[in-house]
């Protein structure tokens, strides 16, 4: 130890311990749990654990072929997982790679920097905010696991450059490769990044150094006389770097296509032909501020404060080629802020995540930072501190800079902490178990709002899902077409989003999906309304949402093959290129006893006597004697390198000759660089006096404290204006701070907090429990001193739609701040204290022994007889709809499919699609509900709605692409019986159309709940009819708030006033369950409302049922 | 080491044309068998392969000639399924064909009914079927023309008996529904095989005309209290209850002519739901309905509710805070008790220059408060009237 200490700078060995200690401790306190990529890894690290050789995984997606990622990182987890497992092999693996940059950056910064200095990049790079960033909060393994030994090949590459010794060759190529398998794109842009500068500085390094041999003159002026001689001259310093820089070069395009050669030629045969998703790197990080504090200010930190240091020093030393590519990838990394960036990447710019070159910056300026530390310690910066401000502000100013990087530090690494961006650890265990149970793994399942964190769960589940989170391999249409990330978290994509979910909500049966585990309640209103029943809550919390009527997957799923030898490439090279470099990499340690027991070297230090060596490696190399000898002779026949020697000494020899210069053409030597001489001749400040150095402290602070204060007493009162209290108010009810929200209120007026949480308790409904604030426009109407009334408009969106509202705040002055006055509550009085009602339960048994055999043919229910009463197919607002209405003849409460087609003049299918929201999927015996299936597109592949990603439109549609003339089309019904769901509690009263002053017709009334249970989210559906009573449209509308027992909701509807909706085709195929007609279609129904002749319609009938969210 | 010895040429010995190959024609299943295999000239030891081609693949057996004749002795393991097997000997070139049936046993336990559809409507022209396969202890289809006997229980308790054989390996019936609404229950047996009864449920059909009925029947029409509409047992043609869940909606028309639509499902063929009174005092027409049918219709007289005669209306205003309070009430109700808290007073204030406000408050504890901006109101002489149910206050007021 005392000799590796010796040998090697101590703060390097610092810098490894703490980063062991440091981030051991964090990784294994589970930092990781909460990144976004972590989970990611250890799937793919699950995959390779169970099939190595497998290129596929029908996990994710409809299957992908896992060839579309280097394996590097995820493979040595799947290694080290047999005796660890998953996790464990994470922490391990990610450690390994945080000390492998470690190491990596000490040796880098050593060719640009001094030996203390890079002591102190190495130390700098533990507590660095890019690194926690990029390992606890981002959570990418491979771009670290690759840094390091793109790193560790940098002063390989250099020493093979300036020594040419094969040895140091191989050993970068091989790291090259270790690179590659963790990380293609570390290796391609570190060609460009990392090591265009070394060759670079090590060409110019030979450009400037003299050759021994080399004549000693140096001309004062370039003629044509000695130009020729000069030119060579360089040309013999540089030509043999640029010899093995041309040799270095293919072997790392080699190492960069062969060793995930399987991988590109995925690529080729399927490219990437998605839409991008958006990355906040990309986006202005002055329009986008998160953005810019993620991808740009926590990974600088700190060191942004050095970066005019790191720019002069680096520009002004033999560092500036490294430099030069730090100012590139400061450059890029500002994503949109500039177009600059976008234009120079091109298309890549959408695909690229542009925060990888920030944290390449902040790697690189890492040598320099080490730098700034060397002269605040002792150099220039010392000096000056010491000398205008006095040795206390130097000291003071080394203390603060110490601590606010460890804090910064600190709270990066753990920010997830603070600030979740993935949600709370589910135990997953009882979702792994549901899906083992029974054979649902049958079906593919989705899960939402689980995070990043669905990805552990595939991890412990052979289960398919259509989901996913590498969005590199979604092949499905209806996903690569959207820029959706993931349909787990619909509502922070956009249209596409929901859109891209709404599709596999409609149409489950396409997909055999059948479960969804949800963790957000946001999604409950769309999945009820599509026909999907909450199963059972498992004990972690988790709704499991079932849909009916779902085919399971067939027995052989489809694949994508690939040739054995890319299998067999995947499962071995990339690995077997990280053992190698690992090998070559450690060879100090290795290479001496190798030596020595090749009789090869004799500084090894082992004193061994010659000939026991020499017995012991005849011994060895008996068996190979033979053909030990005739390679020798062969090597010695071919005398490759005598030959090479030979040439080269030649070429030398000319370019020696042709460098000469005539004698007498010598002048000493003045550098060029004039600016190093003004620096130079800056005057320098004199040494302050003791009382000005304490004067100047107090001065800074005196600054410091004053800055602090002002920015506190700006930032109160800012938040103190009438306008953001409003705003703050509805953002704490928003994100149900209601003890903030209550101290808004004006305090001689409102209520109790008891009574205020009490009235809040019993809001319910789509805005109030499921919806999200998504915009408060806040409008002064009246003001003077003391109150000040104001209109509030509030946009909120749920996953079914979007409801703007408007209210009416009075803000009153007390004690010199402004409170909103409560709102008045609901005092009515329900009139029964205790309420009962008659309720009906059904219970399927599905199989009445409990065994785990197919079910019994006596146990199997017979479906529920539909009839379709009546269908057509209409064109409303440029869509086609097929609306009509059946009915559940049978005895049993039935849980309803319509499926329409549109067919072409041959009969040909051109689209299908399920009717979702509008129609009631849950029928009671002898049940009416009307249907309409809005034929829709793939969500997103319509160009302007990609456009609009940041805008969230629940409702939004795209249209079907149909490449032929709709001719007709057919409508099946199908049903299982179902015991979910059946409550028919709200009361329509006091029904009545009117013409509004708009001159449109609404439909006024109330909804009364008779039932027992909270009517969250009322659906109202609306079928109007021809004079022959045949179903002409269908239209529906969800009410905001939620109707409580034995209490009242008006509603205030605007109906359809288009009038007769144009009918494309009223002849059709009606398929229901029934084989014939149980009730005739033209019998008369009360439920029907006349309606006024001008609307169009004839007549219109409205039916409600509820979501009751909180029956379960 | 044997391996690694050359082996010498033996001669093959040569047999061709016909073996005779005798079996009997038919076997019971599971009865063991043998066969024999002759040729005259055969040589002693020359091997016999028999091969003997089943419903279940083929079976291979082995023996050698001697004196002319090869005999397998087939174990009764190898002649349990049923079917028509062809034998096959070759010997050398030589072969024989034979055929061999081997015949299903008797039926044994369970003989299992299976019906479908599981239910129909009860109304005799429905029907479902009752389909059996019986077989016999080795698995094997009974033999054709087997007789099966299946017994029938129908929902009122009546038996039926019929027979069915057995035809292509199944035997089945068609069963028509009765006009019993309930469970029948099926079982079957063949011999002295039984097994486990099958059901076939049969359903009321679609329901006819029924009557409604509604308690109490003297509330006020104070917008609040419940009147629990119910219909007589619903019940199909043929007298059957509509089964638990059987949905029907409820039509009310209002005095105002605004209809209700209260949805109810059925609980031992009733249908039970809850009328809210209207605010106005009236009659109220109700009717039950189901696609296609309807009930008779129900009328309801709501009395006069609410606030009733006339109530007092304070107004006062506080210059300090440049407020003005309303203050109407104590609102009474028929009986002398307050209105429901919560009740709307609809308040009109007419102002000094004919304009008119309108204003709602609800009620608390019998008063309706109302509380103004001062700045809100132009200076004059103002009317304010209060309108709840059948009662009305009013009151003049100045703004100075």
């Amino acid at each position: 130890m005392r000799l590796l200490l010796g040998r090697y700078n101590p703060l390097l060995f610092l810098a490894l311990a703490i980063a062991l200690a440091y981030h051991g401790a964090l990784l294994l306190s589970g930092t990781y749990t909460h990144t976004y990529d972590a989970y990611v890894h250890i799937f793919f690290a699950d995959h390779y654990a169970r099939t190595w050789f497998d290129h596929w995984e029908p996990r994710w997606y409809t299957g992908f072929p896992m060839t579309s990622y280097p394996p590097g990182s995820q493979q040595s987890i799947a290694l080290l997982s047999y005796a660890v497992g998953l996790k464990t092999g994470f922490v391990i693996v990610a450690l390994l790679a945080v000390l492998n940059v470690t190491l990596g950056i000490y040796r880098f910064a050593k060719i640009w920097a001094s030996e203390e200095a890079a002591g102190y990049a190495a130390l700098l790079l533990v507590f660095a905010s890019c690194t926690a960033e990029t390992v606890h909060v981002f959570g990418q393994l491979p771009t670290m696991f690759s840094l390091g030994f793109l790193l560790n090949a940098l002063p390989f590459v250099q020493r093979w450059l300036d020594e040419g010794r094969v040895r140091w060759l191989i050993t970068a190529w091989l790291l090259n490769a270790a690179t590659t398998a963790g990380h293609h794109v570390t290796t391609l842009f570190g060609a460009v990044f990392f090591v265009a500068p070394v060759i670079a500085s090590s060409i110019v390094i030979a450009f400037h150094q003299p050759l021994p041999d080399e004549p000693p003159q140096h001309p004062g002026r370039v003629t044509w006389v000695n130009l020729r001689p000069l030119i060579v001259r360089r040309v013999r310093r540089v030509l043999p770097v640029t010899i093995r820089a041309a040799i270095y070069g293919p072997g790392l395009i080699a190492a960069l296509i062969l060793v995930v050669l399987p991988y590109w030629l995925w690529s080729k045969a399927d490219p990437i032909t998605q839409v991008s998703i958006p990355h906040a790197s990309r986006d202005s990080f002055i329009v986008n501020t998160s953005a810019g504090l993620v991808f740009w200010l926590i990974p600088y930190g700190l060191t942004l404060l050095t970066v005019p240091y790191v720019f002069y020093k680096g520009l002004t030393t033999r560092a500036w080629p490294m430099t030069l590519s730090l100012a590139m990838l400061v450059f890029l990394g500002t994503g949109g802020t500039t177009p600059f960036p976008k234009m120079l990447l091109g298309g890549a710019f959408d695909v690229l995540t542009l925060d990888r070159f920030t944290f390449w910056a902040t790697i690189t300026m890492l040598p320099l930072v080490g730098e700034f530390v060397v002269s605040l310690q002792h150099g220039g910066l010392a000096t000056y501190l010491r000398e205008q401000f006095g040795d206390i502000t130097w000291r003071l100013s080394h203390i603060l800079l110490i601590f606010t990087y460890l804090v910064i530090s600190f709270f990066v690494s753990n920010l997830t902490q603070f600030r979740r961006f993935q949600p709370d650890p589910i135990d997953f265990q009882p979702i792994a178990t549901f899906l083992t149970k029974d054979e649902h793994w049958r079906w593919r399942y989705l899960t939402l709002g689980f995070g990043d964190q669905m990805a552990w769960l595939s991890a412990q589940t052979t289960a398919n899902s259509v989901d996913g989170n590498y969005h590199s391999a979604r092949r499905l249409p209806e996903m690569t077409s959207t820029p959706v990330e993931r349909l787990e978290g619909a509502k922070y994509s956009g249209v596409p989003g929901i859109g891209s979910l709404q599709q596999f909500l409609a149409v489950p049966d396409k997909y055999n999906l059948k479960f969804i585990f949800s963790n957000d309640q946001f999604y409950d209103p769309l999945l009820f309304f599509s026909g999907w029943h909450r199963l059972q809550r498992l004990e972690n919390g988790i709704m499991v949402w079932e849909r009916e009527d779902i085919p399971p997957l067939p027995e052989v799923l489809p694949r994508r093959e690939i040739p054995l030898y890319q299998r067999v490439m995947w499962g071995t090279v990339p690995l077997m290129a990280i053992v190698m470099a690992l090998i070559a990499f450690a060879s100090p340690f290795w290479l001496p006893y190798l030596r020595w027991l090749l009789n090869l070297n004799e500084e090894s230090g082992i004193h061994t006597p010659l000939h026991i060596r020499g017995h012991i490696w005849a011994t060895m190399t008996r068996p190979f004697r033979r053909l030990r000898l005739w390679a020798h002779a062969l090597w010695a026949q071919a005398d490759v390198v005598g030959r090479g020697q030979r040439i080269w000494m030649w070429i030398d020899q000319r370019l020696l000759i042709w460098s000469e210069i005539p004698p007498g053409d010598d002048s000493p030597s003045v550098p060029w660089q004039i600016w190093l001489e003004w620096v130079s001749r800056l005057p320098r400040p004199r040494p302050a006096t003791p009382t000005a150095q304490h004067v100047r402290l107090a001065l800074l602070i005196s600054i410091g404290l004053a800055s602090l204060a002002s920015g506190g007493m700006w930032y109160l009162g800012q938040a103190r204006t009438p306008t953001t209290i409003v705003q703050q108010y509805y953002d704490d009810l928003d994100f149900r701070r209601f003890s903030q929200a209550y101290a808004r209120l004006d305090p001689q007026t409102r209520p109790p907090y008891d009574q205020y949480l009490l009235d809040l308790s019993v809001k319910g409904g789509m805005v109030a429990s499921y919806g999200k604030l998504n915009n408060v426009r806040v409008q002064i109407i009246s003001a003077d001193s003391s109150r000040i009334g104001m209109l509030v408009e509030t946009d909120w969106v749920t996953s079914l739609s979007t409801y703007p509202t408007t209210q009416l705040l009075t803000l009153v002055m007390r004690d010199d701040r402004w409170y909103i006055e409560s709102d008045p509550v609901d005092v009515t009085v329900p009139p029964e204290p205790f309420f009962r009602r008659g309720e009906v339960g059904w219970v399927a048994t599905s199989r009445r022994r409990v065994i785990n055999q197919p079910t019994d043919f006596a146990d199997i229910l017979d479906r529920p007889d539909l009839q379709i009463l009546s269908a057509r197919l209409v064109r409303h607002s440029g869509r086609y709809s097929v609306v009509g209405e059946l009915i559940n003849t049978s005895s049993d409460p039935a849980d309803v499919t319509v499926t329409a087609f549109l067919h072409d003049a041959a009969g040909d299918v051109l689209s299908r699609y399920n009717a979702q929201e509008v129609i009631m999927h849950k029928l009671f015996p002898k049940e009416v509900t009307p249907f309409r299936v809005d034929f829709e597109g793939v969500a997103g592949a319509v160009l302007t709605d990609t456009l609009d990603l940041k805008t969230f439109k629940p409702g939004a549609f795209t249209p079907p692409l149909l490449t032929r003339p709709v001719d007709s089309f057919d409508v099946y019904a199908k049903a299982v019986i179902t015991q979910h769901d059946l409550s028919r509690n709200l009361t329509l009263q006091d029904l009545e159309i009117f013409r509004a002053d708009d001159g449109t017709m609404h439909l006024r009334g109330q909804l009364l709940n008779t039932g027992t249970a909270e009517a969250t989210i009322p659906h109202v559906l609306l079928t109007y009819y021809d004079a022959k009573g045949q179903v002409a449209w269908v239209d529906h509308v969800y009410i905001r708030d939620a109707v409580r027992p034995q209490r009242t909701q008006v509603m205030d509807i605007p109906l359809d006033n288009s009038g007769n909706v144009p009918t494309v085709n009223q002849q059709s195929g009606l398929f229901g369950t029934a084989l014939l007609p149980e009730v005739s279609v033209d019998a008369p129904w009360r439920e029907r409302m006349p309606l006024p002749p001008e609307m169009g319609f004839s007549s219109l009938r409205v039916s409600v049922h509820a979501f009751e969210g909180s029956s379960q | 080491m044997t391996g690694c010895t050359r082996t010498l040429a033996q001669p093959t010995p040569t047999l061709s044309g016909t073996l005779n190959l005798r079996a009997p024609a038919a076997i019971a299943a599971g009865q063991p068998v043998t066969l024999v295999v002759e040729r005259s000239d055969a040589p002693d030891g020359m091997i016999v392969t028999l091969v003997m081609e089943g419903s279940y693949g083929p079976l291979l057996s082995r023996a050698p000639f001697q004196a002319g004749r090869a005999e397998f002795q087939i174990p009764a393991t190898d002649t349990q399924v049923a079917g028509l097997v062809t034998l096959v000997a070759h010997a050398a070139a030589a072969e024989g064909r034979a055929e061999l049936t081997i015949n299903p046993g008797q039926p044994v336990d369970p003989v299992t009914p299976l019906v479908g559809p599981h239910s129909v409507i009860a109304d005799g022209a429905h029907w479902g079927s009752v389909v059996a396969i019986p077989f016999d202890s080795f698995g094997n289809p009974v033999a054709e023309g087997t007789p099966l006997q299946f017994r029938i229980r129908r929902p009122d308790g009546s038996p039926e008996t019929f027979s069915a054989s057995v035809t292509h390996l199944l035997a089945w019936r068609r069963i028509s529904s009765s006009t019993h609404a309930g469970r029948t229950t099926i079982s079957v047996t063949a011999g002295d095989a039984h097994g486990p009864d099958a059901n076939l449920i049969e359903t009321p059909g679609w329901p006819g005309p029924f009557s409604l009925n509604a308690s109490p029947s003297n509330l006020p029409a104070d917008g609040r209290q419940f009147v629990t509409l119910r219909t007589d047992p619903i019940t199909d043609v043929y007298g059957n209850q509509m089964l638990d869940g059987t949905l029907i909606t409820f039509v009310a028309e209002t005095p105002g002519g605004q209809p209700r639509l209260i949805p109810a499902y059925t609980i031992d063929g009733v249908a039970e739901a809850q009328l809210q009174a209207p605010s106005e005092p009236g009659t109220v027409t109700v009717r039950a309905t189901l696609y296609g049918v309807e009930s008779t219709a129900l009328l309801i007289v709501f009395a006069p509710g609410l606030a009733v005669g006339a109530f007092p209306v304070t107004v006062s205003i506080d210059h300090a805070t440049g407020t003005m309070s309303i203050v109407v009430g104590p609102l009474l109700a028929a009986l002398g008790q307050f209105v429901p808290n919560g009740t709307l007073a609809q308040i009109t204030l007419i102002g000094p220059d004919g304009t008119t406000y309108q204003r709602e408050a609800e009620t608390l504890g019998g008063l309706a408060r109302l509380t103004l901006r001062r700045s809100e109101l132009v200076s004059g002489n103002y009317q304010i009237k209060i309108d709840i149910g059948t009662g009305v206050g009013q009151t003049n007021f100045s703004v100075p």
